[in-house]
């Protein structure tokens, strides 16, 4: 069924193409340039324009599209100059837009080794980390006593179906201390120059709301502890400093450019991370785009900061502070005060109007979750933004909490023809009647279908077929003329744009379950909420997220063509080369 | 090494909870009170009281610090340890919708005596907020997990209403002991039960320093008994009390251990019994000074 369909798609817009190529080219007559820098042929060229799909050949210059349109037009801005990219049947389209994530955690973990669970990591048994480790080991050569840290442990990866323990790790690890962190971010698996550093042994009471695997007949801890007895120790493990974390931009950015995401988004900024992010703008260490979204706790710390005459009490954000948002400065942005209404799905601290179907995180029953903060300051923060004419972005998983910003966005007087594009990241189990007020007061989705591949079946326990299927809403959102984009939350799953593509398509779930059947959309429409309707959502759909006369360079090719290769190897399709305003800023090692 | 005890101040936005945190840090109570707050913005300490003022943390001149929780709670507890011993108590301010009794755990990560969970409750909205369709259900779990309530802004409603209000509490949170308070003004020997045994000195009986005061709702009285108690009769006994004291604490001469002197510290339903070192010969007695509601 979802292949039929996608071939059916497919058929549609190769007809599209071919009645497309008939079309004149589009060139500019605004931009002076008539001599291409850069003209890309001989392959797919995906626009991601719905009237002309599909075009023959792309001209570049001065970081913008000269023109595109057929083979020989462009080729007549071909000057001596010129450099011509041979597609040699690989596809190009608008480089893809970070709706939702975290760039901050970026130079954070580039410092950890990833022991996540196939496909996100390396991991299917406890070998499989043990490796992982040492070949960090061998790559960085710690001193002795440096920690050694690994991210994304979960024991249900593993083929051996049990936690790992200080014994798995002493053998390789004698002399460094190493921390495996639970993919919760609620605890961890250390060994035992690891509990020795943090000052745990069999002497170490379990302290309440805590947990400390204990080494059968004795007290000695096994290896996994968890909750209120690893938060205080990983609050106080050693930080990288700012030189450090700034000689990591680049290798940040590449994490996003090997991907061909060229705007990134670090969604949820603290006072600090804007600091350090302004630091590596005005050093000119960024190459991509990046969007920041201070959170709306830190924002009167922010202005104390940068407005110390300005009285910040109750949330208030002067004039200056509001006309800071929405323009680039040395690639930074500061694209509108982030919000945040509840916890996530998987770790069951969303916030549900009915309970689930399964207990709460402590074991509660008729668990629904709670909200982050009191509906009351929500609302007043809101209403400032929405003053201030300063986007909001709002974090919101279960209908509770979207009920709260819908409650909120209303009472600020927020109404569709005002444009403002409010954005809910994730909505992501919405009830069908919200959609509604998403239609009446012009809120966009941001919607994170991955999650039907990592946590789909577990979301199907939880909450049951009617509301577990109805995750990420995709198709009926289409259907009330919603525009939606489509995130993979970096670092919470790996940022892979094509694993979107095909999960926006399939929602299949690890166990093979088709998380809401109803919901599929096809690949045109998953594509959009990549670029186009990514780009909208950021109120940058004039430069970026179409191949547009006029429009930013911002490009990336693809190996295979998303919209004619089977769903099912969507999400192995890599990315050969990415664009920046024309630039080459990754290029794939010939094989 | 002795470690101060740790209060929680729990209760929904609006509540009083910030006018209690500045009563804590200012009144003239001679603690060393270490407050980690939400809102810094908030905390409304005169500035001729500020020692020094460093980013998250703030030291005034009487020996009280606040802390910022922006920054989480490992954060502020780890500035506030660094001073351990120049404090007498920490007291945490939780979040609007935050459940204490789970704050009450973040202290005991650091192995931090539990004080008592302290609610604070406007008397003029609760019935209101247990309504709400997105705070109900946690304002409920705030009332049910508190040692104490403090009914605050009893002086915003009619006496009828305060009665309406007093009835509907004592089905909705049973038998934890209520303190009508106006502008959060709790007396400090409520809200805070001064450490353990590590600061009973031998020879001295432990006494409230708060005497019947007319101001206030409450009154002291001391529970005396020459002769042995068993276990089991000091159990039913703070059973009993729970929800006629807010506090009781004192030396206990238990029957099973006749050498020895114990120490009870109770708060609402919640206490435990210690050891506390020997008797000085002969002056073995049990003595309970208790805190509580002043009846009529
Ligand atoms: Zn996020």
């Amino acid at each position: 069924m979802v292949n039929e369909l996608t071939r059916r798609q497919a058929v549609i817009l190769t007809a599209t193409a071919a009645a497309s190529s008939a079309l004149n080219i589009r060139r500019s007559s605004a931009d002076g340039a008539k001599v291409a820098e850069t003209i890309f042929h001989n392959g797919t060229i995906l626009t991601m324009v719905d009237a002309t799909p599909r075009v023959a050949a792309i001209a570049v210059a001065n970081g913008r599209i000269i023109a595109l349109g057929d083979e020989t037009s462009v080729m007549a801005l071909k000057g001596d100059a010129t450099t011509i990219v041979d597609l040699q049947g690989a596809t190009l389209l608008p480089s893809f837009i970070d709706a939702h994530g975290h760039f901050m955690n970026a130079p954070q973990i580039l410092g950890w080794v990833n022991v996540q669970g196939v496909p996100a990591g390396p991991v299917r048994t406890i070998p499989d980390v043990i490796a992982a480790l040492e070949a960090y080991k061998a790559k960085n050569n710690p001193k002795p006593g440096d920690w050694i840290i690994g991210y994304g442990y979960d024991m249900t990866n593993f083929a051996e179906g049990r936690n790992m323990t200080r014994g798995d790790l002493d053998p390789s690890f004698p002399d460094n201390p190493v921390m495996l962190i639970h993919s919760s971010n609620h605890g961890c698996v250390l060994n035992s120059a690891g509990f020795k550093a943090v000052g745990m042994d069999a002497s170490t009471k379990t302290p309440p709301g805590g947990l400390i695997l204990r080494e059968p007949d004795s007290n000695e801890p096994a290896g996994l502890i968890m909750e209120t007895a690893f938060l205080p120790i990983f609050a106080k493990m050693p930080q990288p400093s700012e030189d450090e974390m700034l000689a990591r931009l680049d290798a940040a950015q590449q994490i996003y450019a090997m991907k061909g995401v060229t705007t990134c988004q670090e969604g949820a900024t603290h006072a600090g991370d804007l600091d350090f992010l302004r630091k590596g703008a005005e050093q000119g260490l960024f190459y991509l785009d990046i969007i920041s979204l201070p959170l709306f706790v830190e924002v009167p710390k922010m202005v104390t900061e940068y407005f110390p005459s300005f009285n910040a009490a109750g949330g208030a954000v002067p004039p200056e502070a509001a006309s800071a948002f929405g323009t680039y400065k040395n690639r930074l942005k500061l694209g509108g005060i982030k919000f945040a209404c509840d916890g996530s799905p998987q770790g069951k601290t969303a916030f549900w109007s009915k309970p689930l179907l399964t207990p709460g995180p402590s074991g509660e029953a008729n668990w629904r979750g709670q909200p982050l903060f009191p509906p009351e300051l929500i609302n007043k923060a809101v209403a400032e933004a929405v003053s201030k004419n300063i986007p909001v972005f709002a974090h919101c998983n279960g209908d509770a909490a979207i009920d709260m910003m819908i409650d909120a966005l209303r009472q600020a007087g927020v109404k569709a023809e005002q444009d403002r594009r409010s954005v809910i990241v994730h909505s992501q189990f919405m009830r069908p009647d919200q959609l509604d007020s998403y239609v009446e007061l012009g809120i966009t989705p941001s919607f994170f279908t991955a999650h039907a591949f990592f946590w789909g079946d577990i979301h199907l326990e939880n909450l049951g077929q009617e509301r577990a299927f109805f995750l990420s809403p995709m198709k009926s959102a289409q259907g009330k003329g919603i525009r939606f984009s489509n995130h993979n939350d970096f670092s919470v799953t790996p940022l892979e744009p094509m694993r979107m593509t095909q999960t926006a398509m399939d929602r299949l779930s690890r166990k093979g379950v088709v998380i809401g059947p109803d919901e599929r959309v096809d690949v045109w429409t998953a594509l959009k909420a990549l670029t186009i309707d990514a780009a909208f959502q950021i109120r940058e759909e004039k430069d970026k997220g179409t191949l547009e006369t006029g429009k930013l360079a911002d490009l990336v090719i693809l190996e295979a063509d998303p919209t004619t290769t089977d769903v099912e190897k969507i999400s192995t399709i890599e990315v050969v080369e990415t664009f920046k305003e024309g630039k080459s800023v990754y290029k794939r090692k010939a094989a | 090494m002795s470690l101060p005890p740790f209060t929680v101040i729990g209760g929904y936005l609006g509540a009083g909870k910030t006018t209690l945190v500045n009563h804590l840090l200012t009144a003239a109570h001679g603690l060393r009170i270490a407050v980690l707050v939400n809102d810094f913005g908030e905390v409304n300490v005169d500035a001729a009281l500020i020692a020094s003022h460093d980013g998250d943390t703030m030291s005034l001149a009487n020996g009280c610090m606040c802390c910022s929780l922006t920054n989480g709670f490992a954060q502020a507890i780890n500035a506030v340890l660094e001073r351990k011993t120049q404090m007498d108590a920490i007291v945490i301010e939780a979040s609007g919708v935050a459940e204490p009794g789970r704050i009450a755990q973040y202290g005991q990560m650091y192995d931090l005596p539990l004080d008592g969970v302290i609610t604070v409750v406007d008397a003029e909205r609760i019935r209101d907020q247990v309504e709400n369709k997105y705070v109900g259900e946690v304002v409920k779990h705030q009332l049910l997990q508190a040692d104490i309530i403090l009914l605050n802004k009893s002086d915003c409603v009619a006496a009828e209403t305060l009665g309406d209000v007093r009835g509907w509490l004592a089905s909705a949170a049973p038998r934890i002991p209520v303190l009508e308070t106006a502008r959060s003004n709790a007396p400090l020997d409520i809200l805070i039960g001064r450490g353990g045994s590590q600061q009973a000195t031998p020879d001295v009986p432990l006494r409230f320093t708060t005497t019947t005061n007319h101001e206030f709702l409450h009154q002291t009285w001391v529970i005396r008994r020459n002769t042995p108690i068993k276990r089991a009769a000091i159990s039913r006994l703070a059973k009993q009390m729970g929800s006629r004291i807010f506090r009781a604490k004192g030396f206990i001469n238990l029957a099973e251990d006749p050498e020895r002197r114990y120490l009870l510290q109770q708060v609402g339903q919640r206490w435990v019994i210690e050891e506390a070192g020997l008797w000085v010969s002969g002056a073995a007695r049990t003595e309970i000074v208790c805190i509580g509601p002043r009846n009529g």
